[in-house]
């Protein structure tokens, strides 16, 4: 899958010196390709989480095209959009996502029952296998830790396979250990095939990654390597 | 819930005790000192309460899924005869507006349609329970 | 739908003590409008009952009925009561120009003696002249009430011995009157013969009430049906005026000052269920609304897996019409359970004419009532569903993170 994102640009609308609005994004062009693992850095408030959310179709730009393979993702209706991002995109959002009502299996099962998408236990659970926290299927959110429930998030964008993956800081809670079992599955499923885009403040990512950019003040850089 | 569902029918059930013995309980003797009919009605319920509030409080000691579902059944069986007791089996006075028929027959089939609504609750979410 | 009601499901039943909460209230809304509706209901078609058995235009009775019980205790709430005057007086009403009809009655309290502790009240008619009783008897006795025979209304269970004794009479109980949701159902009937016999009986037995009374002269009312092309208010005058111990009274006013009382009634049933559907509905829509604001990072995430924004709506439509629906069917039993057992009670409290609907009546209600509930219930989350379809997901993320 590719995407690709042509002169965004993201406002919002907060009182400073000069006027009422804040530019978040400057006008910045993206292109994340199949098979590659793109990691994008940069100081908090930096502007890189508004650029994930626009590139997931969660945040409306203010100017600018976001493509999913070709198809202009803000001209489609609501419901298209939302589809289509069930069906492709995995996405890791920052903080403790769990939803509480359900059990850790149940969670990551969630985004296949949506739109009556197969989904078997097993696969699942072979999900919950590899970021480590089977044993934990049964329990709710509301037991879990910080980390684990980081792990919960994969292991839910990735259940439907996705053709992209975007993770905002996915290694946020986790230790050394888990960091790099994190990082090498996301390489994994950049190596089966899938576009992947890992905003994190991890130095060790660049290892694992295709190309580094780094967001400074809303401007998207290449990063020297 | 479950914790909920558990202790349910044992407060219905004292409170259908305390609530015969001291609320609706039937008319008061005639003046000459004898009892109506509705007294014995009275004491039958009183019976059947008592029975309910031990099998009741028997269900939060047990263990025993098994148990509790037959506690359960006894439970309806006494609510269901605490029900039909007053006007069937015993009659009560012969004006709608004296005290048993106005208000203990009705506080009674109230209590009796809650004990028996709670213990087929608890016998088929066991069950569910046990299914799964 | 499917994932929305599934998910919707789980969410109430994880959070038990807040769903109960929400239920309780929206219990209310069903208990409050069923609850009160059957009762207006009641109490109008009680009303109407009243009017139809009261059956006649004006009413006669000795002055001396103000004293010793009103026919209106007698008649509302089943008050035994007793006041006697003369047959002559019977003669008199019934020879004033423009009365069509006029039929004597005869009342006489019993001792506690027969059934219970309490007295009942027997009502004595003339089966050659009654135009009141009879019509009433027909819809439930085919045969002529004899000498020794009785009817009980509707509120005295029919005895298994088949007999009931006052004042040492016994007499054959031919039948059950239909219910009138007045104090007429909590009296007995029977001929002038036999109320006479009983009252001979009791005086007899030394009843002080009755040393004085010759039986066999005595009446305690008058009922009047006025002749068609005469005014109801002027034979009124004419027998007040020219027939002196008694007292006439229109029907229609005794029918309308009890369709007074009935009105506050009913007027205060509906000021209360208004008043708990308002503050019922405020607090379940800013229960709503706390609980959609509370979980706005959860509809975030389900945003980010791939929920459209009318999916999160139809989520939380969907919660608050299970919990109005579990509400509204808990309250309308609720409801059920307490109106219906304790008529009795109701109606003994009330003081007024109190005459349950039908089955059918009752059917039609209850599904109107849940349905009103579930549909005022879910539609307070509608706001709720609204901002939260609205709302740019992008940015709650980013507020949370």
């Amino acid at each position: 899958m590719e995407l690709k994102a042509e002169k965004i640009t993201r406002q919002y609308f907060r009182k400073t010196k000069d006027s009422n609005v804040f530019l978040a994004l400057h006008e910045t062009d993206l292109l994340l390709k199949s098979g590659t693992l793109t990691e994008i850095t940069g100081r908090s408030g930096s502007g890189k989480s508004t650029l994930l959310n626009v590139l997931a179709g969660l945040l409306t730009p203010t100017a600018g095209t976001v493509y999913w393979d070709g198809v202009d993702i803000y001209g489609l209706e609501d419901s298209e959009r939302s589809r289509l991002r069930n069906a492709s995109v995995g996405v890791i959002p920052q903080g403790q996502t769990g939803l509480h009502a359900l059990t850790v299996l149940e969670n990551v099962k969630l985004p296949c029952l949506m739109y009556g998408a197969p989904v078997s236990d097993e696969a699942a659970l072979a999900l919950l296998e590899q970021v480590g926290i089977v044993d934990l299927q049964n329990e709710y959110p509301s037991g879990l830790s910080g980390g684990e429930l980081r792990r919960l998030a994969i292991a839910r964008a990735l259940i439907r396979k996705p053709g992209m993956i975007l993770a905002d800081e996915p290694t946020g809670d986790l230790d050394d250990e888990n960091t790099r079992e994190v990082l090498t599955l996301l390489r994994k499923q950049a190596d089966l095939g899938a576009a992947v885009l890992l905003v994190t403040h991890e130095r060790e990512a660049a290892a694992y990654a295709n190309k580094v950019y780094r967001m400074n003040g809303g401007i998207l850089e290449e990063a020297q390597s | 819930m479950k914790r909920f569902r558990d202790i349910l029918p044992a407060v219905l059930s004292v409170l259908f005790l305390m609530g015969i013995l001291f609320v609706f309980h039937p008319c008061g003797p005639k003046e000459d000192g004898t009892w109506m009919s509705c007294h014995w009605a009275g004491v039958a319920e009183t019976v059947c309460a008592a029975l309910m509030t031990v099998l009741s409080l028997l269900r939060l000691a047990l263990p025993s899924p098994k148990a509790k579902n037959v506690l359960s059944g006894l439970t309806i069986l006494s609510a269901a005869a605490a029900a039909v007791i007053p006007g069937n089996v015993i009659h009560l006075c012969m004006m709608a507006d004296m005290r048993c028929r106005a208000i203990m027959r009705p506080a009674v089939i109230v209590f009796s349609v809650l004990i028996i609504l709670t213990a087929v609750w608890n016998i088929l979410l066991s069950h569910r329970r046990g299914n799964k | 739908m499917k994932f929305e009601r599934t998910l919707a499901w789980k969410n109430l039943t994880r959070k038990t003590g807040r769903t109960a909460a929400l239920i309780l209230l929206a219990a209310f809304l069903s208990l409050s409008i069923f609850g009160g509706s059957i009762v207006v209901m009641s109490l109008r078609s009680g009303l109407k009952s009243y009017e139809a058995r009261l059956g006649a235009d004006i009413v006669v009775v000795p002055y001396e009925a103000q004293t010793k019980g009103t026919l209106e205790s007698i008649l509302l709430q089943g008050i035994p009561g007793f006041f006697y005057m003369d047959r002559s007086y019977y003669e008199k009403v019934a020879a004033t120009e423009g009365v069509e009809q006029a039929t004597p009655q005869f009342y006489l309290a019993s001792t506690s003696a027969g059934c219970c502790s309490v007295p009942v009240q027997i009502i004595g008619f003339d089966p050659e002249t009654d135009f009141i009783i009879k019509p009433w008897i027909r819809d439930s006795y085919a045969g002529d009430v004899g000498d020794g025979d009785i009817l009980i209304g509707s509120s005295i269970e029919m005895p298994l011995s088949g007999y009931l004794t006052f004042y040492n009479t016994d007499c054959r109980v031919v039948g059950q009157l239909e219910q009138t949701g007045t104090g007429l159902d909590t009296a007995v009937y029977a001929n002038m013969h036999t109320i006479r016999a009983m009252t001979q009986n009791a005086k007899s037995l030394g009843f002080q009430s009755f040393t004085d009374l010759d039986v066999g002269q005595a009446i305690s009312s008058v009922m009047v049906k006025v002749e068609d092309g005469y005014g109801i208010s002027e034979v009124t005058d004419d027998i007040n005026i020219h027939v002196r111990h008694v007292e006439a009274t229109q029907a229609k006013q005794m029918v309308s000052s009890i369709a007074g009382g009935l009105t506050s009634v009913i007027r205060i049933i509906g000021l209360l269920t208004a008043m708990i559907w308002v503050l019922a509905l405020a607090i379940l829509m800013i229960a709503f609304a706390m609980i959609a604001g509370e979980r706005k990072k959860e509809f975030a995430v389900l945003r980010v897996m791939g929920a459209s924004r009318n999916m999160l709506s139809r989520l939380l439509l969907g919660e608050s019409a299970m919990i109005s629906l579990i509400g509204s069917l808990l309250g309308a039993i609720l409801a059920a359970l307490i109106v219906f057992p304790f008529g009795n009670l109701i109606r003994s409290e009330l003081e007024l004419p109190y005459l349950l609907p039908n089955m059918g009546t009752v059917a039609a209600l209850f599904v109107g009532s849940v349905l009103l509930s579930v549909l005022a219930g879910a539609l307070t989350a509608l706001w709720s569903a609204l901002r939260i379809s609205r709302s740019e997901t992008g940015l709650i993320l980013r507020e949370g993170a």
